[in-house]
């Protein structure tokens, strides 16, 4: 093996993220109203049944609360796309309220720490409280499997 | 008879080849290129080398050992290369659809499906795993029936280079007779999506006819477009997460599961699988959308 098999992939990648650079592709999604979280809900999520949702100031990730099971969707931009995660009881960690940010820890590794800037202190100490029932080891909320639902 | 390493001599043509579709997924804008993405998916391409040259020579040793019990003495001759051709893409085919089947293999495989674009740079986030996972023992019966350790490393390099020019949205359809035989963009887009129809098909490497015996097949379909990634969509551009995301998610489970029963069906189940029976399964999901999509029928009629 000589050193150009080594050099060649090494400078390949890096020629070619220097070109999709200069071709304008470091983009964001936005996530721009209900009406579009719905609609990618409906499509990776059909059994997700949207109902209270809240969308952060910077439009970038969202959270929904199910109608039906006690459980949210969390949209988030990662690069151009949206993800979706769907946190059920025992998927969090934690919820905390930092200024107008919620933070949310979840136990799955592809996606660890979810930042939602809502923009808003009281409504990020609101939707921490709110997500406690979803917590590892969390008490269980009054009210059952609806209760995210139901505290607000 | 000493082979080149078709895909040393590829490198170079990858390079220009992801960097021509760069610019013409730009000028039809066309929002096939993300940079982070890209990045992540290049540095699993640099990794998959690194551990390529890394376990080399393990495998090699391998085959020549069960090469040593060959059944047949078959050489280099013109109608071996014929015969490796087809048997190693079945091979292919096999190791493809096992690594999509059970989980031990899944968290293998699982890193080249995990990007929502689907583009050049897509064909070479490859794994870190798949050699450690012992993914290679699929084509230890060409060595046994006696083809030369060294022909079945050519023709499974040319089978990743066929394969690295599929993973493109700029190509439509080729010709109906070439769609037929061969592994396509448009068979292998529908390979990477995760729309339940689409769910799980289409493992074939460069011949599609694999998938067409098997009952595997399925036409991508123009009025509903791929939506690609991975069922449980990845969070992160991370590297290390990405090669090693489900490999963690397995120690996770099997630390918390039950009994043995719990601990074989984590490992070896299909992903998704979970002990109640309502994992999030492919036939559980395609099931679903059969449901869905029969209901709907039922109430337009």
């Amino acid at each position: 093996m000589s050193p150009l098999d080594l050099i060649l992939p090494v400078a390949g990648i890096a020629l070619i993220v220097l070109v999709v650079w200069l071709t304008g592709g470091l983009r964001s999604a936005t996530i721009d109203d209900g009406e579009m979280i719905r609609r990618h809900l409906a499509l990776d999520h059909p059994e997700f049944d949207p109902g209270d949702l809240r969308l952060a100031a910077d439009k970038r990730s969202a959270l929904v609360v199910d109608r039906g099971e006690r459980r949210i969707a969390v949209l988030f931009a990662l690069g151009d796309r949206v993800t979706i995660r769907i946190v059920a009881p025992g998927d969090l960690a934690d919820a905390a309220a930092r200024g107008g940010d919620l933070v949310l820890a979840l136990t799955d590794l592809g996606a660890r720490r979810i930042v939602l800037r809502l923009g808003d202190v009281e409504a990020a100490q609101a939707w921490a409280a709110r997500l406690d029932g979803l917590l590892i080891q969390g008490t269980e909320p009054q009210g059952g499997r609806s209760a995210v639902v139901l505290v607000s | 008879m000493t082979l080149p390493d078709p895909v040393a001599l590829a490198v170079p043509a990858f390079i220009v080849l992801v960097i021509a579709e760069v610019v013409i997924a730009r000028l039809r804008n066309s929002a096939s290129y993300e940079l982070r993405d890209t990045t992540a998916s290049l540095l699993m391409g640099l990794g998959n080398f690194a551990q390529g040259l890394a376990t080399a020579g393990l495998l090699y040793l391998a085959t020549a050992w069960v090469w040593q019990f060959r059944l047949f003495e078959i050489g280099y001759t013109w109608w071996a290369f014929l015969a490796i051709f087809l048997a190693e893409d079945l091979c292919y085919y096999w190791f493809h659809r096992l690594s999509h089947e059970h989980r031990i293999w899944w968290a293998a495989h699982v890193n080249h499906h995990s990007s929502q674009h689907y583009n050049l740079s897509t064909a070479l986030r490859q794994t870190w795993t798949g050699n450690l996972a012992l993914t290679w023992v699929v084509w230890l019966p060409l060595a046994l029936v006696g083809f030369p350790p060294a022909l079945i490393i050519f023709e499974k390099g040319i089978s990743l280079i066929y394969q690295f020019w599929i993973h493109t949205e700029q190509v439509r359809r080729m010709p109906h007779w070439f769609e037929a035989v061969f592994n396509t963009p448009s068979h292998h887009r529908v390979h990477h999506a995760t729309n339940p129809r689409y769910l799980d098909r289409n493992y074939a490497g460069i011949l599609i006819i694999w998938d067409k015996l098997f009952g595997t097949f399925v036409p991508e379909d123009d009025a509903e477009a791929c939506r690609y990634g991975i069922v449980k969509t990845l969070g992160t551009f991370n590297p290390l997460r990405i090669a090693f995301h489900e490999w963690a998610g397995i120690v996770h489970d099997v630390r918390a599961a039950g009994d043995w029963r719990e601990r074989l069906g984590y490992v070896f189940g299909p992903p998704g699988w979970k002990p109640d029976g309502w994992g999030a399964t492919s036939e559980a999901i395609r099931a679903a959308w059969r449901a869905r999509t029969s209901a709907v029928g039922q109430s337009n009629t």
